[in-house]
């Protein structure tokens, strides 16, 4: 298994930055991206409603 | 008197789910926009520009991200314990949603305060963990955090969920200090190597970008929060007349009236 | 329905319910971390008596993530009839088990695998011993998988079924649990572990091909 002790302080940096970057990223466009999905779906169903009812 | 009156209508207003959702939605542009500039402003500073540390180097950079998170790991929780509190003894929907709405984005920071301090460990003082009282709390608290979640995830009946969550967070804010100074005492006895940013002040050319992403993580809470409030007010007043009134002008607005996307770096 | 898609159609099922479920599925590993973290605070958080420990340490929260696990293999399934309609179906039954048990492996066994260096930061293992652990896991849950489901099958639909399933697995488990802890601690001495891995290897051809009745059996038995 690689030692990580020979890594040079810059690749923990990234790694650092990186992981935050990513989970950050993750947990700001999870919640977006499933309204739009909420959204699109009552839409649909607004306009089945709409145009009587039937589907 | 009037300018109280206003304030006192505006919190007032806050609770109705319909006012929180047009209000949280016309902020959300300026927090991601803000959150944006300082994030990037911050990160940049404190990569490039700022100084690396006398005795730890580079490394010290890390900090600018993990100090901010895990600050940020423990205000959610004392706000969501506030919240929890309020939720359980007047029954305001809008708090039991804001709560619920908290706990991803505070279980978020604390695991990125817990792997970048990892990665800060590994170079500067050797290794990647060590069992203080400072890093073991923080995974409890994060343990915690997936309790809660858990708990809240479990129970149908959204307004019975959050009254068992709320009662979960209370008994885990009591905890986690008697947690904290328990597992110090237990290591008094035991005499590891304690790792951690040592009390000494910090140099000003660090202070400052450490503010700024400080801050920056305060509104990316509020801009997540406001999002994740408002998509949890959709589905829960889906069938409401204030919702179906919401998507129909959104439909005739155009198709993409969302909000902006986030303003992640 | 031939026997390969069979199996597939099960397995493919069986994932598609543990995803659904979601976070639910993860409630095992979230056990096994707290279970792991509580050690160091136990028994204090001298890094040379947590690396002496932490092979046994991980193994055995493991094997109780594993048995947690165990309980859903087949309780959801036999409660709502779907059970009934897959040992009806004409597929053999053995089939029918080796695919939940290797959906069961997917969601449970595979990511303890992936956690496991965390693990191992955690109890403070040298880096040398990770590999090993992998390894030694990576073959030894699926033993647990698959001697689990025996027992699984056998208390399905007990009182106190759950209780009693970790009585039934964990004399089956010992082994298991010697081979593997014995593999890391042979790589963290620096000594050849190969040997033990082979051990665990030959294990599992044999759990793999013999179990599967097994279970089948017991089911059989259990739902009749």
């Amino acid at each position: 298994m690689f030692d990580p002790m020979t890594f040079d302080h810059g690749t923990f940096i990234i790694a650092a930055y990186a992981a935050a970057a990513v989970i950050l990223a993750w947990c700001a466009l999870a919640p977006v991206l499933r309204a739009r999905k909420v959204r699109a779906h009552l839409q649909r169903v607004l306009s089945v409603e709409r145009s009587g009812g039937e589907r | 008197m009037k300018s109280q009156n206003s304030f006192i209508v505006f919190f007032h207003k806050l609770g109705s789910p319909p006012h929180f959702y047009a209000i949280a939605g016309r902020l959300l542009p300026w927090l991601w926009g803000l959150f944006g500039v300082l994030a990037v402003v911050g990160l940049y500073w404190g990569l490039f520009r700022a100084p690396a540390d006398y005795l730890q180097g580079e490394s010290v950079r890390i900090m600018y991200v993990h100090v901010p998170a895990a600050w940020m790991s423990m205000l959610i929780y004392a706000l969501m314990a506030g919240m929890a509190f309020v939720a359980l003894v007047w029954r305001i929907r809008m708090v039991e949603i804001l709560m619920i709405s908290s706990a991803p984005v505070g279980a978020a920071f604390t695991l990125v305060a817990l792997i970048s301090g990892a990665l800060w460990g590994r170079p500067t003082w050797g290794t990647y963990w060590v069992w203080d009282a400072r890093l073991t709390s923080e995974l409890v608290l994060l343990f915690l955090y997936l309790g809660a979640m858990g708990l809240h995830a479990a129970i149908d009946e959204p307004r019975k969920a959050a009254r068992a969550m709320s009662l979960l967070v209370l008994v885990g804010v009591v905890n986690l200090p008697i947690i904290h100074y328990s597992v110090e005492w237990w290591n008094t006895l035991h005499q590891p190597a304690s790792i951690g940013v040592s009390g000494s002040s910090i140099h000003p050319s660090m202070l400052w970008p450490l503010l700024i992403t400080a801050i920056a993580a305060k509104l990316y809470y509020l801009a997540n929060l406001f999002t994740r409030a408002r998509l949890r007010l959709l589905e829960q007043d889906r069938r409401k007349h204030w919702v179906r009134k919401e998507v129909l002008a959104a439909e005739l607005a155009g198709p993409e009236m969302d909000e902006p996307g986030a303003g992640a770096h | 329905m031939s026997v390969l898609s069979g199996f597939a159609t099960v397995l493919r099922r069986d994932l598609l319910i543990a995803i659904r479920r979601g976070p639910e599925a993860l409630l095992p590993l979230v056990f096994l971390l707290v279970v792991v973290s509580l050690f160091p605070l136990g028994v204090g958080p001298s890094p040379a008596l947590l690396a002496s420990i932490g092979a046994g340490v991980i193994w055995i929260a493991a094997l109780l993530a594993t048995v947690i696990s165990l309980d859903t293999l087949f309780r959801s399934d036999y409660e709502d009839g779907s059970l009934d309609q897959l040992l009806l179906s004409g597929l053999p039954v053995s089939l029918v088990a080796l695919a939940k048990v290797a959906a069961h492996w997917l969601v449970s066994g595979l990511p303890l695998v992936l956690l496991s260096p965390l693990l191992a930061t955690w109890m403070q293992l040298p880096g040398e011993s990770w590999g090993a652990l992998m390894a030694s896991l990576a073959l030894g849950t699926p033993i647990l998988s698959l001697l689990g489901a025996v027992g699984a099958a056998l208390t399905l639909g007990l009182k106190r079924g759950g209780q009693l399933l970790a009585l039934l697995v964990f004399p089956l488990y010992v082994p298991v649990l010697i081979a593997g802890t014995g593999t890391v601690m042979a790589a963290a001495d620096g000594l050849p572990y190969t040997p033990l891995l082979g051990l665990l290897l030959a294990g599992f051809l044999v759990a793999l091909s013999l179990t599967p009745f097994a279970t089948a059996a017991a089911l059989k038995i259990s739902v009749a």
